[in-house]
């Protein structure tokens, strides 16, 4: 699991190292271990009830994980002084509670809060998403609630900022509008984005890392280009039946279908394809894979595992 | 020709079913526990006043006010509450081919449930002490099934649970007020106008701050349905004042802030025991009760990942609550010390000097002269320690043994029978102050384990089983402690005593630790 800490000159911003989370006898967290450095945008993907949102509590400390250590800002989240807190912008995947408050109420509660809170971000992101500021949150559609969540949440300018499926429910225009204002707020500074989806391509399309969570354990966790070019799909085609075991190098997932065996691979040459080919008999073809064809093929369980 | 069958249903679900299912929502907001508890704790109460009171025709308007207002108020508003929190339910259900007969009837069913459950429980309590207090527990707990039933359909939810509960309190304040006329007592005239004017004052400022602020809510959402009555939350608001607390919170809680007040009155003019530690209980309760819905899941997400401290965020409710919850003892100590001084020429209207009245009221032995056996002594002591309290210590053994009980201060034998030896005047003093202390741990206590329990419960839970599984959890223990310890004093026959106050000083240190350890160490799931 080292693979997924980061280099000693890398600076990290946020850090998993070994974390467990247990509710009772489930293991939400088993030994989830990663960090992310300053400045970069990480999607944090994973099937329903991989850990996603434990993961993003324990991170905002509004859980204490059962075992190992997280850490943000180099501090135990649980305990990060107000200070720190206010470097820190999270959106909870829960619409903001006060529905009887309106967007500005809101505001007035909020800026108080934090030293470096930014009226140019606030006016855009009314303008943007037509937020009427007088209107109660319970009053407004359910877009414009999101969008007033996601003011809360970059208005302070925070360094880190953490969403937690910022854009679910919403439309297509709505989620790339969503998208844009998150990514304008990172492109100007060293800003640090760590937020969970299940929308892969709003991940593809923002994110330049991909961690992959599943059973509350990091399966991946790679910048998303070199991931792209380094995650293949092998299919390889056996003269007769498949055998029962093959024997793939560096294998994801490997999957059999009649006469054809589907490998999920990581880091193959063309060197090593025909080394296979050599090895195993079959016919191999190379395809790259999309984002969520590679998700499908790492956490699907619509096709019998032979061997990962 | 061919024809399409179409398979027969499988068939309606039983009533059973249904009414677990219906009572599914129910149980997992908590209101199933609240009339249990409320009823259990209440009844215990009442036995113990019956049994205290030496003056029926005294005491008759405060019973009947507190029974009215205890059980039907809450009733009707848990039955509301219930209600309410079923709405989810309900739309799931409307959308099954259940017949609407049939679901109308299992949800009747589960109201009567609520009510009728604990209504049994109460009445087991009280009746077998006295059945026609038992029977105006059913009675009243009826009430509130209906009213409950009845204002839940109106659709405003902060405006139907409101009336619920007012509709559940404004009978008792009114016959209170008719037994007070009759019985022309004027102090307890005062405790009934001074609920009178907490419910009417609660209704103004709730419809006051439902026009300016239009707090309201119009229609429960699935959300507010999940996590709570969805009032307007006083956790952690713009303001962390008391002033900030009232105009933005919740309106219930501005209520129970003035029926604290209310009573803190009450308490200064009428005194009493078990009166005191009803209503230090019943505040902390809903104190307890206004704090859990303000700390649900999503209010605390949001609170705690902004920077504010922790403790701040728990703290101002916190003394709030405990402050609210310290009003009615506060002032019947006060109330206590104050009553000596309305009679301070009482040694002039006895034709006795001071000092010689003195010496008689404060007589460590039996009256012996034949001033001492004179009523107007007597009365004069009764005006000094202005309760009933007072008067049970008075009046306990006769000379042949026999126990005096339920009844006035008797007049045999033409003369007055004293208690025991000790000096009267300082046991009654020394008595009542030890009360009233023990009332205030009694609430303190109380409150710390309310919010315990009520935290966990509301907060945590969106399924019935893990609040169950959350409210017999070990830590509840510091609560059942405290409902024994505010049980125990009211049965003065009963074998045992009330834990002294060391005791009871280190259960209501411990639960606060305990309370205030486990807000710091919440977690929101």
């Amino acid at each position: 699991m080292n693979d997924f800490v980061l280099d000693r000159d890398e600076e990290s911003v946020l850090e998993f190292a070994g974390v467990e989370k247990r509710f009772d006898k489930t293991n939400a967290l088993s030994g989830l271990t990663f960090s992310v450095p300053r400045g970069s945008v990480v999607g944090f993907v994973g099937r329903n009830g991989a850990g996603k949102s434990t993961a993003i509590r324990c991170l905002v400390g509004l859980q204490k994980p059962t075992c190992g250590q997280v850490r943000l800002f180099g501090q135990d989240p649980w305990n990060l002084p107000v200070a720190d807190r206010q470097r820190v912008g999270y959106l909870s995947e829960t619409e903001v509670p006060f529905q009887w408050a309106t967007t500005r109420e809101l505001i007035r509660f909020c800026k108080p809060l934090y030293p470096n809170w930014d009226e140019a971000i606030e006016e855009n992101v009314i303008k943007r998403f037509r937020v009427d500021v007088t209107k109660k949150l319970r009053a407004m559609s359910l877009g414009q609630r999101r969008a007033v969540g996601l003011l809360l949440a970059i208005c302070p300018r925070p360094e880190v900022l953490i969403l937690d499926e910022p854009a679910a429910n919403l439309d297509a225009v709505l989620r790339r509008e969503f998208l844009d204002q998150v990514l304008e707020l990172v492109a100007d500074a060293d800003r640090t984005v760590f937020f969970s989806s299940h929308l892969l391509t709003d991940v593809e399309r923002v994110a330049d890392r991909l961690a992959l969570i599943h059973d509350g354990e990091i399966l991946l966790y790679q910048e998303l280009d070199s991931l792209k070019e380094n995650v293949r799909r092998l299919r390889m085609v056996f003269p007769d039946s498949a055998p029962s075991e093959v024997k793939v190098p560096r294998a994801l997932r490997v999957r059999r279908h009649g006469r054809e065996v589907l490998a999920t691979v990581v880091g193959y040459s063309d060197e090593t394809v025909r080394q296979l080919e050599k090895d195993t008999g079959a016919t191999i073809e190379t395809h790259s894979l999309g984002l969520e064809e590679m998700f499908i093929d790492l956490v699907g369980d619509d096709s019998p595992v032979l061997a990962a | 020709m061919n024809s399409t069958t179409i398979a027969p249903p499988h068939g309606a679900p039983s009533f059973g079913r249904l009414l677990r299912f219906q009572a599914s929502s129910t149980i997992a907001s908590g209101t199933i526990i609240g009339p249990l508890v409320s009823s259990v704790v209440s009844a215990c109460v009442v036995a113990g006043l019956s049994q205290d009171v030496s003056n029926a025709a005294r005491v008759g308007p405060i019973l009947h006010l507190i029974l009215w207002v205890v059980f039907g108020g809450q009733m009707a508003l848990f039955v509301a509450l219930a209600r309410y929190q079923r709405t989810e339910t309900r739309d799931f259900l409307k959308r099954l081919p259940i017949d609407g007969a049939r679901r109308a009837r299992s949800e009747v069913a589960l109201d009567t449930l609520i009510v009728l459950v604990p209504a049994l429980i109460a009445f087991s309590i009280v009746g077998f002490r006295d059945p026609s207090l038992g029977l105006i527990i059913l009675t009243v707990h009826v009430w509130g099934l209906f009213c409950g039933i009845l204002l839940s359909r109106v659709g405003r939810r902060g405006l139907g649970l409101t009336l619920a509960y007012f509709a559940g309190a404004l009978p008792a304040a009114l016959v209170g007020v008719a037994l007070a006329l009759e019985n022309g007592e004027q102090h307890f005239l005062i405790v009934t106008i001074a609920v009178l004017m907490a419910g009417v004052v609660g209704v103004v400022v709730i419809y006051t701050k439902a026009a300016a602020l239009e707090v309201i809510e119009s229609k429960p959402t699935s959300t507010q349905t999940t996590h709570g009555p969805g009032w307007r939350l006083p956790t952690g608001l713009p303001s962390h004042t008391l002033p900030g607390l009232l105009s933005h919170g919740n309106p219930l809680f501005s209520v129970w802030l003035l029926v604290a007040v209310g009573f803190g009155v009450a308490a200064y003019f009428a005194p009493s025991e078990s009166f005191i530690v009803l209503w230090s209980w019943i505040l902390s309760l809903q104190m307890g009760t206004a704090f859990a819905i303000s700390l649900t899941r999503d209010v605390t997400e949001f609170l705690l990942t902004r920077p504010i401290p922790r403790f701040k965020l728990y703290l101002t409710p916190v003394v709030i609550g405990v402050l609210g919850a310290l009003i009615v003892p506060v002032m019947g100590f006060i109330g206590t010390r104050s009553t000596e001084s309305f009679e301070p020429h009482m040694h002039e209207r006895l034709g006795l000097s001071p000092k010689r009245y003195e010496q008689i009221t404060e007589s460590a032995e039996p009256p012996t002269d034949g001033m001492v056996n004179d009523a107007r002594v007597w009365e004069a002591l009764e005006s000094r320690y202005r309760t009933r309290l007072a008067k049970s210590f008075w009046v306990h053994e006769l000379p042949d043994g026999a126990i005096l009980r339920d009844q006035p201060l008797q007049f045999i034998d033409n003369q007055w029978i004293p208690a025991y030896g000790a000096s009267l005047a300082k046991q009654c003093r020394t008595g009542l102050q030890a009360r009233w202390t023990f009332s205030l741990f009694v609430a303190l206590a109380w409150f710390f384990g309310m919010l315990i329990l009520l935290t966990r419960g509301t907060a945590e839970s969106t399924n019935a089983r893990r609040q169950f599984r959350t409210l017999f959890e070990p830590r509840v223990f510091g609560t059942l402690a405290v409902l024994l310890g505010l049980t125990a004093p009211i049965f003065q026959d009963a074998p045992w005593r009330p834990a002294p106050p060391w005791l009871l000083s280190i259960l209501v240190v411990t639960l606060a630790v305990i309370g205030w350890r486990r807000l710091m160490k919440y977690e929101v799931r």
